[in-house]
């Protein structure tokens, strides 16, 4: 119960709020925050299974770019190096690539679809396959996306998009239980001129 | 008057023939069809396919039987509306039927493998457990789980190594390129989406009536999509609709040439004869002909291919030019019968030699030649006896009224002396040769048929949405037992992707979805190795998996091998994509196909497939296309042969000499129009090489009838007439889009009018001392 108190004060106080505007002027603002953040993330995804025993945690970080994609370095349990762009999701070993994934997969369409829009800033695109059902404060905003009826993606509940200060996160719950929650903060360069790693991906 | 009598008893007899024969055609017609449509019937079996045949036949015609709509929208949802009217449409009348199963669970894909699961792998994770790094194997696993995708907690419930999941995936090309949309196959991209909707028919697509149904029902489907769903575009493919246009374009060009020429011929007809009565007369003789000549062939052959029955248009054109003579003998104020005994000799030479030389032609080894052969041979002869015995009668108290000018102007070429009408002819020979030389011959299937922009912008949607076009070759794989096929197709497919990546993404391999059985006993011992293996399921615990459901999995791995048969294969949902490359049994034979998309260059797969066992390299364009190219060689061969052939037996008539004085003529036609062909760069091909036959028949006939008419003013005025009507009926062929229709008019253009001019010459030369 603690733990969803905020996200229920929150609802509250979105619900209550005088400035409901409507999705389509939130969209825009929303559009406007997240393009002004940085293009690298650290980020711990945490996915809790049936058939696992306790949850998975893994984490490590990202690097988005507009042309060549989403580049996930990961560092724990294992480290490996994924690269997701428009053909599918590869797996980086020696500078060889190896499809994991490719595009035309459901699953992959959507969650890529899903991360292009959240780095991108440009959430309207979800609106094909999802009802999107926007809310926002001055210290952050939410989005819950539902997939319309008849999609292919009768299995998910439902995916929270939200931002909170510097963390965005991304919620995916699914019917009978599984869930995932995935958490990115921006990684800043810092003033004694340290330089973001350089991508593993490009 | 005793001869009149004869005449008229044997006339009497024809007409009985004819009617038995149109009673005849008109009884068979009920039962079955008298017309062959089909190309391939034309052309022999592949010698070296005899034992492949069946196999071969069973997947062309299971291909000819499909139907390929393709629909594009930006708007999924109208897409999902048009597709249940379109569907609606085309199989209301049960012609098409749709080979889609709608109500197909996306589910039942998993329930249908996963009792095998323990003998497929991908070849990632099999190359993994083959390699006994099982730490390579665990970081894999934990990827899996560490993905930022989405994961079926379901699905993992039984397959929590992901190994059925990696299984499906790839054989899938990585992942299924459609989304289903109310059950429609959809297919999108940023800008639009598609839908494809695969239909079948059971009726022949080369049976006329049967074809026009087929592609009717699609024309009018489409036309009614358009009104309802004017945003949606819509694309089909098939052999139906690529039959149908052949036919309907073939009979569009027939029709248009034909008429042309018809009134043309009319025209010079009225003009010369200032009657339409002679053509009506000469037609009903030479249809009377050709009817009884027509229900031989049936009686002999069954059905006659289209091909025979068009070249029959040139015993069409002989026999009209028997027609003409008779006329300009009429004309010239001689009665039925006498202007008869002026022209039986000259023409029945002409019709005995042209008859014996396309007889020879039955000697080239295609089914349909000797169709060809036959069909002209006794077209010819029929029409002859049709034109001794009948028009006479038919011209019965016809008056022919003389030309009102001097027509004798046109008709009398300045005489040329002898020899200088040699070196003329030696001249015109020796600067055709450098011509000769450049020609090229054409002997691709392919270029020989126009496809219509419809069908190639349809060729293109479907290659944009699929990324893969099947090519007309493919490879056929066999074996004594489905388990020896599915092997030799795994060995195939294995070294497919050896031979070139690229290549291998293009190859549709059944053996994706079902792998060979001893691939399959394979993997299920690298399996039983991986569950012996205690450190992995360590590992596995480790990671964090529940320790019951690892238990139970690991128990199933070491269960007994159970195997993903044929039969289980088909049964499953998987074969409504791909069931179609398994093409069955066989007498003793086994066999499936492995399709192909964009080569370029098959050398690599020709010498592949004949280093495996069971696996033949199909390739029907290239063999017909060589097939083509060995018969327009032999074609050549047989021109030269019956030109020797005709010299021959007209020797016997006129001496060695008069023999190349009437013969010449057609061995410059021949010359000419092989050096303009080169030279001008037109298409030579079979088409070309039968026009010559052609020329070369009908050429022979004007000099016989100089020859015969002494080069009398009638027989000038008769073989004037005749290249006139050969040139508007097969000349006007040379404006055809059809490249082999194209090339049969323009030789015959060139080589008729060259024959004429050499002909009338010959009979204008005068000795040294000036005698003619």
């Amino acid at each position: 119960m603690t733990r969803r108190l905020p996200a229920l004060v929150m609802m509250l106080y979105v619900f209550c709020s005088p400035v409901m505007a409507d999705q389509a002027s939130m969209l825009a603002e929303i559009r406007q925050r997240l393009q002004q953040q940085t293009d690298q993330f650290d980020f711990t995804q945490e996915r809790q299974m049936v058939v696992l025993a306790r949850p998975m945690v893994s984490s490590g970080r990202l690097q988005f770019s507009q042309n060549a994609g989403l580049c996930w370095q990961l560092s724990t349990p294992y480290t490996a190096v994924m690269l997701i762009n428009s053909d599918g999701i590869y797996q980086i070993e020696e500078s060889r690539r190896k499809q994991l994934m490719a595009s035309g997969n459901p699953v992959f369409e959507t969650f890529s679809h899903v991360y292009m829009a959240l780095f991108r800033g440009d959430l309207v695109p979800l609106q094909r396959d999802f009802t999107l059902a926007p809310a926002l404060d001055a210290n952050g905003w939410i989005i819950r996306l539902q997939p319309k009826p008849g999609s292919a993606l009768g299995w998910l509940r439902e995916v929270v998009l939200e931002q909170r200060g510097d963390v965005t996160r991304l919620r995916l719950q699914e019917h009978h239980g599984d869930s995932v929650d995935l958490r990115f903060t921006p990684v800043v360069p810092t003033a004694t001129g340290d330089q973001l790693s350089q991508s593993a991906c490009w | 008057m005793l001869v009149n009598s004869w005449h008229r008893t044997l006339a009497l007899i024809w007409l009985a023939l004819v009617l038995a024969a149109l009673g005849y055609l008109i009884q068979v017609s009920v039962q079955r069809d008298l017309l062959q449509t089909n190309m391939f019937a034309f052309l022999p079996p592949l010698a070296q396919r005899q034992t492949l045949q069946p196999a071969i036949e069973a997947y062309t015609s299971q291909n000819n039987q499909q139907l390929v709509v393709l629909l594009e929208s930006d708007s999924p949802a109208e897409l999902t509306g048009a597709a249940t009217a379109l569907t609606t449409a085309l199989t209301d009348n049960e012609i098409w039927k749709l080979s889609l199963d709608q109500k197909a669970d996306p589910g039942q894909f998993w329930h249908d493998y996963l009792p095998y699961a323990g003998s497929l792998l991908s070849r990632r994770d099999a190359e993994v457990l083959q390699s006994g790094d099982f730490n390579a194997f665990l970081r894999n696993v934990s990827l899996g789980y560490a993905t930022p995708m989405a994961l079926s907690g379901a699905l993992l419930q039984d397959d929590p190594l992901f190994l059925l999941q990696n299984f499906l995936q790839e054989a899938s090309g990585g992942g299924s390129v459609f989304r289903m949309l109310n059950g429609w196959p959809l297919l999108e991209n940023d800008k639009s989406a598609a839908l494809i909707l695969p239909f079948y028919t059971t009726l022949d697509v080369y049976d006329l009536n049967a074809n026009s149904r087929l592609a009717g029902g699609v024309a009018q489907a489409k036309q009614q999509l358009l009104l309802d769903y004017p945003d949606v575009r819509m694309s089909a493919l098939g052999a139906a609709l690529y039959v149908h246009h052949s036919v309907s374009q073939s009979r569009r060009e027939v029709s248009i040439v034909g008429v042309g020429s018809i009134v043309a011929i009319l025209l010079l007809f009225l003009w010369w004869l200032r009657s339409p009565l002679p053509l009506l007369a000469s037609l009903l003789t030479l249809g009377a002909g050709l009817l009884v000549a027509f229900a031989l062939m049936v009686a002999m052959f069954g059905s006659v291919h289209l091909v025979a029955l068009v070249f029959c248009s040139t015993v069409l054109g002989m026999g009209i030019d028997y027609a003409l003579h008779f006329f300009a003998h009429r004309k010239h104020g001689l009665s039925g019968f006498d202007s008869l005994r002026r022209i039986v000799t000259p023409s029945g030479m002409g019709m005995l030699t042209s008859a014996l030389a396309f007889l020879a032609l039955a000697l080239v080894p295609f089914p349909g030649f000797r169709q060809v052969a036959l069909m002209s041979s006794i077209g010819l002869v029929s029409v002859w006896i049709s034109v001794m015995l009948w028009l006479p009668y038919m011209a019965f108290g016809l008056r022919l009224q003389p030309v009102p000018f001097q027509a004798n102007h046109w008709l009398n070429i300045a005489p040329i002396k002898k020899t200088s009408l040699a070196i003329l002819v030696l001249v015109l020979a020796l600067c055709m040769v450098p011509g000769v030389l450049q020609l090229t011959p054409q002997d691709d299937i392919r270029l020989l048929q126009a496809t219509h922009s419809t069908l190639r912008d349809a060729e293109e949607r479907l290659q944009h949405w699929l990324g893969f076009r099947p090519e007309a070759a493919y490879f056929l794989i066999t074996g004594n037992s489905e388990q020896d096929a599915l092997d030799n197709m795994q060995m195939l497919c294995d070294q497919l992707r050896q031979l070139s990546p690229v290549k291998a993404q293009r190859a549709r391999c059944l053996t994706d979805w079902l792998p060979g059985p001893q691939r399959q006993r394979q993997n299920h011992q690298l399996l039983a190795r991986l569950a012996q293996d205690q450190s992995v399921w360590n590992g596995l615990l480790d990671l964090g998996l529940q320790p019951e459901l690892l238990q139970r999995y690991r128990e199933q791995l070491q269960q007994r091998l159970s195997v993903l048969g044929i039969d289980a294969f088909l049964a499953s949902s998987a074969s409504a994509a791909n069931g179609f490359l398994w093409l069955g049994q066989f007498d003793s034979m086994v066999a499936g196909v492995v399709q192909v998309s964009g080569v370029g260059d098959s050398t690599e797969l020709e010498l592949l497939a004949s280093q495996l066992p069971g696996v033949n390299w199909i390739d029907p364009v290239s063999e017909f296309s060589a097939m083509f190219r060995q018969f327009r060689q032999q074609g050549a061969l047989y021109v030269f042969a019956s030109y020797l052939l005709l010299l021959l037996s007209l020797a016997f008539r006129y001496g060695l000499r008069g023999a190349v004085a009437v013969s010449w003529p057609v061995l410059l036609a021949v010359i000419v129009v092989l050096g303009v062909s080169g030279y001008a760069g037109l298409p030579f091909n079979l088409f070309s090489v039968l026009a010559l036959i052609l020329v070369a028949g009908m050429g022979i006939d004007y000099g016989i009838f100089l020859r015969e008419g002494d080069a009398s003013h009638p027989s000038r005025v008769a073989v004037m007439m005749s290249a006139a009507t050969t040139l508007l009926a097969f000349g006007l062929l040379a404006l055809s889009q059809t490249i082999a229709v194209r090339s049969f008019g323009i030789v015959v253009l060139i080589g008729v009018s060259v024959v004429l001019m050499g002909t009338l010459l010959t009979y204008s030369t005068t000795k040294e001392d000036g005698r003619t």
